[in-house]
């Protein structure tokens, strides 16, 4: 709090509805709400913490009297800038709202606030013998309200889906004020899938209060295999085969070289310098299939001549397979000072191709790419890794990353496969959507919300005052090495 | 309400003559036109255009002469939903039957919406794939129609519906712009879904002419297990026991007497399916035996695909008589308080339940079909209070008017309402078909 500035009657309708402790307006107390996992920045007027649906709703309605900009906001972990105040006013943080209202073991349900982080969501189920099964990397970090907003994925989502094939029902306060429950308790109720909607959209309809999400039995059995390739085409080939075989792994997950070699160094992984890939595959599920899937896999696996084979069933085992890879991007930081993160989606048999394509951008930038990826549904992550100390190497940065984002669109992907569209990459949506479908989501958006108050300058490509991040090149999406940084 | 004749007069005439201009293949016959009755109500004209573009321009003509639409495809969910308030013209997607594009190493297909579903499960079998998806009568049934009507069978409760395979669409508006969401690639977050808007809302906000869906390969065995029961409510005990006590399994069906019966078995009992790997399928199953104490007399088959599929079928049949079907979705357990609801309501009941998914279908007979509205809301009221939903999806025509067959949408009605407006401001599809009259 400082003593100089006075709050402006804004603020103060806040402090009346919310309490003086829940909002923040000083301007050097909202210095750490002007970002978000991305390098780009907004300043809010005001962050508030409500810490129930009508808080949530009091809140809102306060901004439209001042006809100000509201920006919801979980963990503040996003890749794609989806929760920057870019136009100021309200930044409504969910923090608050963090209690597990209900798990029904019976049903496989829980009931939860937005600000519940997700893993603390299957530590909770875990005792039932139930897990929450959308795990994106920044599991202890993320927010389950966050993960709705950009229907967050994860390694696992391969074989179990993505956020929105596990939310049931939403509490949603759209943007006008009111307070609506859409769907739930399971999904055949009549009308409109307006949770598949609102999960998804980024946080453009309207603030989620409660979500009803599906829990699962935790699988009997897991079993890791980690693979050591002399080349990525074996790889790859290797994953098709297990894929072709009929088995649907759990997760398929690929480094390449130079992460290998940002890898070894930091966390002494035995991984060879020289090797080009190494594939990890999980299967899980009831005992009897996992010892068969597993045995299926390791032969396939086998007959594409890896240089070496690792195994483990026991956690603390399975947990030193995935070190390289869930402790892929922060041991980037030890070969450039900053990267960043691109979230392309390509058909799985054209992953090779793009890879190789991908180093050939790089390489015509002088930019170092390192890659490591979701193998099994074609969702890639190149780090580009540089230096922005160095005049003019973001600026490079930035034209490499929309040059792979093309390549990603002109191979049949797509410019997102789990981080969202955002402030980010707002300007890429008609490189894959003509002007017909892009009006199509705003008539989808004018039944949520009129005006462009809520949540501005995200997803849409067009938006007046969202300044200079509107243009994709003027974008300062760079990723600074952190460890806040997850994929 | 404006009667079909009345639509079809003079002042309307030139509309239909615009819309019959727009597609090589349009009928005005007579005997023609009562292959596209629904609910009793005989269109001015049908049409069945051959490309996407000459059904843009079909509904662009309808929608500029306020012409009222009805979508149609294999037509075996065309029982579902209110009377039309409006129908001048049927929509007939199935000569639109290609496959676009299919990769069978990326486990995507795309296809045109008037596609047979068996055709589509077909093609994708030579490929040792599937969608994992039970659609009833699907040498009948389209892609498109599935997708709207939200069909899915048995497998639900681990597979989901349409909207958890549905990847990509094209989606032709009533202005006959034609839009898409999603895209072809299996993991995607690019714009709003609107594969998600578009599954389950039957024809009331635009046409679709192309889907995408992510495929699963074909399980490599696939084995069932009946296991005998004294009536459903123990069939309904005995399968939760299963869905909390195994896992795996991807189907668990409670069957009463009377539903039992008409798939050839003898008794009332719990019906178990799982598939997958060799050595996996039959443990899952022999463990459900071991949670049901069934007894080692009770052997797992290779699974009769005839014996599922008529079980799908089941959910797309009017039942004979004065009687209804209803779809009741509840949380699975309450099951039994829900079969105790419909009971209630009559007691003339065929019921069976997916004890998994929390899934209760039930044929509702009443002395006399004027009865059939009050026996229907007394049901509903039951399953309402459990907080599930009931859903008529077959009544005869005359009861059907007089009841609701959707029940209450909810909060959501509001924005429903609003998306119909902007999707279909002139309510050119389907008007009254869906829930709350849109």
């Amino acid at each position: 709090m400082t003593g100089m500035a006075t709050p402006t009657p804004f603020v103060r309708d806040l402090q009346e509805a919310l309490g003086r402790d829940a909002v923040i307006w000083a301007l050097e107390d909202l210095l750490v709400y002007e970002y978000d996992g991305t390098f780009d920045r907004g300043a809010p007027e005001a962050v508030a913490f409500p810490a129930s649906t009508a808080e949530v709703a009091a809140a809102i309605q306060i901004a439209n009297v001042y006809e100000l900009p509201i920006t919801p906001r979980g963990a503040g972990t996003g890749l794609s800038g989806g929760a920057l105040a870019v136009r100021g006013g309200l930044l409504l943080s969910l923090n608050r709202m963090r209690r597990i209202l209900d798990i029904d073991p019976n049903n496989r349900t829980a009931l939860v606030e937005p600000g519940v982080v997700n893993l603390d969501l299957s530590v909770a189920a875990e005792p039932y013998g139930l897990a929450y099964m959308p795990d994106p990397s920044s599991q202890r970090a993320c927010t389950i309200g966050g993960n709705v907003a950009e229907n967050a994925g994860g390694p696992h989502c391969l074989a179990y889906g993505a956020t929105t094939n596990h939310v049931l029902g939403l509490e949603l306060v759209t943007p006008d004020g009111t307070v609506q429950w859409l769907g739930g308790p399971n999904r055949e109720r009549p009308g409109y899938d307006l949770v598949g909607c609102v999960v998804g959209s980024e946080g453009t309809v309207g603030v989620v209060t409660k979500i009803q999400v599906k829990l699962m039995p935790k699988p009997e059995a897991v079993r890791t295999l980690l693979a050591i390739f002399d080349s990525m085409r074996q790889a790859s080939s290797a994953v098709s085969g297990v894929i072709k075989a009929g088995i649907v792994p759990a997760a398929l997950e690929m480094i390449d070289q130079q992460t290998i070699a940002a890898v070894e160094p930091v966390l002494h992984t035995g991984f060879p310098l020289d090797a080009e890939a190494v594939l990890i595959i999980e299967v899980d599920g009831p005992v009897s299939q996992v010892q068969a899937e597993d045995a299926i896999v390791q032969e396939i696996v086998q007959s594409f001549e890896p240089r070496e084979i690792r195994v483990a069933s026991e956690l603390p085992d399975r947990e030193r397979l995935w070190a390289g890879r869930k402790g892929a991007i922060s041991c980037l930081g030890h070969i450039q000072p900053n990267y960043y993160i691109l979230d392309g989606v390509v058909p799985r048999t054209k992953l090779p191709a793009v890879l190789d394509e991908v180093s050939h951008i790089a390489a015509r930038y002088d930019v170092q790419v390192a890659n490591v990826f979701h193998a099994g549904d074609g969702n890639l992550h190149p780090c580009l890794l540089f230096d922005d100390r160095i005049p003019g190497m973001s600026e490079r940065v930035l034209d490499a990353g929309g040059e792979i984002m093309r390549l990603c669109v002109d191979a049949g992907g797509a410019i997102t496969g789990e981080h969202g569209v955002g402030l980010e990459k707002r300007s890429y949506l008609p490189w894959i959507f003509t002007d017909d479908d892009i009006d199509a989501f705003a008539r989808l958006k004018a039944a949520f919300a009129s005006g462009d108050t809520f949540n501005p300058c995200k997803v849409f490509p067009s938006g007046h005052g969202c300044g200079e991040t509107s243009s994709a090149h003027a974008q300062k999406v760079i990723q600074q090495f952190g460890a806040d940084a997850y994929v | 309400m404006k009667s079909p004749e009345a639509s079809a007069g003079l002042s309307d005439g030139a509309g239909i003559a615009a819309v019959a201009a727009a597609t090589a293949n349009a009928y005005s016959d007579t005997d023609a036109l009562d292959r596209y009755l629904v609910d009793g109500l005989r269109p001015a004209i049908a049409v069945c255009p051959s490309t996407a573009e000459e059904l843009a321009a079909v509904l662009r003509a309808a929608a500029t002469a306020d012409l009222a639409v009805v979508l149609q495809g294999g037509r075996t969910a065309i029982g579902l939903g209110a009377p039309p308030t409006r129908y001048d013209v049927a929509l007939d997607t199935s000569a639109l039957g290609a496959v676009i594009d299919h990769v069978p190493d990326d486990f995507t297909i795309t296809v045109q919406s008037g596609m047979r579903f068996a055709a589509l499960q077909t093609f994708l079998a030579d490929h040792g794939q599937f969608v994992p998806l039970d659609v009833p009568f699907p040498d009948q049934a389209t892609v498109g129609g599935s997708v709207a009507a939200a069909r899915s069978g048995p497998r639900r409760g681990v597979f989901g519906g349409p909207r958890d395979w549905l990847i990509g669409c094209g989606v032709v508006l009533s202005h006959g712009a034609t839009v898409h969401g999603g895209g072809r690639v299996v993991k995607n977050v690019s714009g709003y879904d609107l594969c998600k808007l578009f599954s389950g809302s039957l024809g009331t906000l635009g046409c679709i002419v192309e889907a995408t869906f992510k495929l699963r390969p074909l399980p490599a065995a696939d084995a069932t297990l009946i296991i005998p029961a004294a009536d459903l409510d123990a069939a309904i005990d005995l399968g939760r026991q299963i869905a909390l006590g195994v896992n795996g399994l991807q189907s668990i069906i409670a069957l009463d007497p009377v539903s039992a019966h008409d798939l050839g078995l003898d008794e009332a009992g719990v019906v178990l399916r799982a598939a997958g790997v060799e050595g996996a399928v039959s443990s899952t199953l022999q463990l459900a035996g071991a949670v049901a104490q069934a007894g080692s007399a009770i052997q797992p088959e290779p699974t009769a695909p005839d014996f599922w599929q008529r079980l799908t079928d089941r959910e797309g049949t009017s039942p004979r008589g004065n009687a209804v079907l209803v779809r009741c979705a509840a949380p699975p357990d309450s099951l039994r308080s829900a079969t105790a609801a419909l009971r209630a309501a009559t007691d003339q009941t065929c019921l069976w339940a997916y004890a998994d998914a929390g899934l209760l279908f039930g044929q509702l007979a009443a002395p006399t079909s004027a009865l059939l509205p009050a026996m229907v809301a007394t049901a509903r009221k039951g399953i309402e209070a459990l907080g599930g939903s009931l859903v008529v999806e077959h009544a005869p025509v005359t009861e059907k008017c007089a009841m609701d067959v959707w029940g209450p949408a909810g909060d959501g009605i509001t924005i429903m309402r609003r998306i119909k407006r902007e999707f279909d401001p002139n309510a050119t599809l389907s008007p009254g078909r869906f829930v709350g009259g849109i």
